[in-house]
């Protein structure tokens, strides 16, 4: 008698038995950031003897969207969940993830990984000296993503009192850039443009912060 | 009886296999799209006193519709317009630490995780429990 319910629990806490069956849950994406989101869908059908319906469709972060057409699905229905994942200004390796809930209480999470590539990589995007520091050169490296080729075109300092110099390690690939204040006596500060040439239809610049403080 | 045990223990074991092998092979991508970061308690971060730099991850009209006193709203939805705000509050001497929602919220690590990886910024903690965990 005992086996026989245990065999009955197991059989139910098996995935492969609860009614709404996944066909893939974690779908992952690589994008670039000017593409601004990904959407994603999730199919399933009600593989129960009996109508599912869904309580809740919540996400992990007000940048994701989901929707599904109808909440009940009977026996042998399917349906989707469309999920809209919207980038910001993130990038790198994202996670996010849309949760379904059942009126009987089943729970599934449905996962959108997505690798947003950015083409160059600034390192640190802040340098910075406190006041009568000695005003020595400091560094910023530039690193395109691997597979990438990106050419820095100019560096330009807004504030003439921040000099900038561009250093080529390896053409397409790595660069640095130099940046020094003219005197630490006061506090300043700058917002120094690095122009890129990709992507070709619509150039990327980005921003080395300086600050005396 | 001892059969039965190794029969039920088996069967269970075969239940269980196909989802331990999907958290295994998940796991390390789970741990390629977040990073812990250094989460401390309400109560030490009171502690900093002000050296305190508060950041609120949260987007932004949550932050708008209120916030700890003195914190800088930066989120990865409007990074780029809002991190130059940071650097113009941040000083080598400040101690950031950076809330979200809490729960399941992941954006005070990634905002942690930027600060300290791509603008390079140090001592930056997360706050456990986030804007939830609170006191009111």
């Amino acid at each position: 008698m005992y086996r026989f319910l245990f065999l009955i629990f197991c059989a139910a806490a098996s995935p492969a038995f609860a009614q709404l069956k996944w066909e893939n849950p974690w779908q992952e994406f690589q994008r670039d950031p000017e593409v601004e989101y990904v959407e994603a869908t999730f199919k399933f059908t009600n593989t129960g003897a009996t109508p599912v319906s869904v309580k809740s469709v919540k996400t992990s972060c007000g940048c994701t969207t989901a929707e599904m057409a109808k909440k009940t699905y009977l026996p042998g229905e399917s349906g989707v969940v469309t999920a809209n994942f919207h980038f910001g200004d993130r990038v790198g390796a994202q996670r996010k993830i849309v949760t379904v809930k059942t009126v009987d209480g089943i729970s599934q999470d449905l996962n959108i990984v997505v690798y947003i590539h950015r083409a160059m990589i600034l390192t640190p995007s802040l340098v910075y000296w406190k006041k009568a520091q000695d005003p020595l050169p400091q560094a910023v490296t530039l690193n395109a993503e691997p597979g990438q080729v990106v050419h820095v075109t100019g560096v330009t300092s807004p504030n003439p009192r921040f000099g900038v110099q561009l250093e080529t390690v390896t053409e397409g690939a790595q660069y640095r850039v130099l940046i020094a204040p003219s005197s630490t006596v006061e506090k300043d500060k700058a917002e120094i443009t690095v122009q890129t040439d990709y992507p070709p239809d619509a150039p990327r610049a980005y921003t080395i912060y300086a600050r005396i403080k | 009886m001892t059969q039965s045990i190794r029969q039920m223990a088996a069967l269970l074991g075969l239940a269980l296999l196909p989802a331990l092998i999907s958290a295994g092979i998940q796991w390390d991508n789970l741990k390629a799209a977040t990073e812990p970061g250094d989460e401390i308690s309400y109560e030490t971060a009171l502690g900093f006193g002000e050296k305190i730099l508060w950041i609120d991850a949260r987007p932004s009209p949550s932050y708008a519709a209120g916030h700890i006193d003195g914190a800088i709203s930066l989120n990865e939805d409007h990074w780029q317009e809002l991190v130059a705000g940071f650097i113009d509050e941040w000083d080598d001497n400040r101690i950031i630490v950076v809330y979200c929602d809490g729960g399941g919220c992941d954006a005070s690590h990634a905002v942690a995780k930027r600060l300290r990886e791509e603008v390079g910024v140090k001592n930056v903690h997360v706050l456990k429990g986030g804007w939830k965990a609170l006191p009111k």
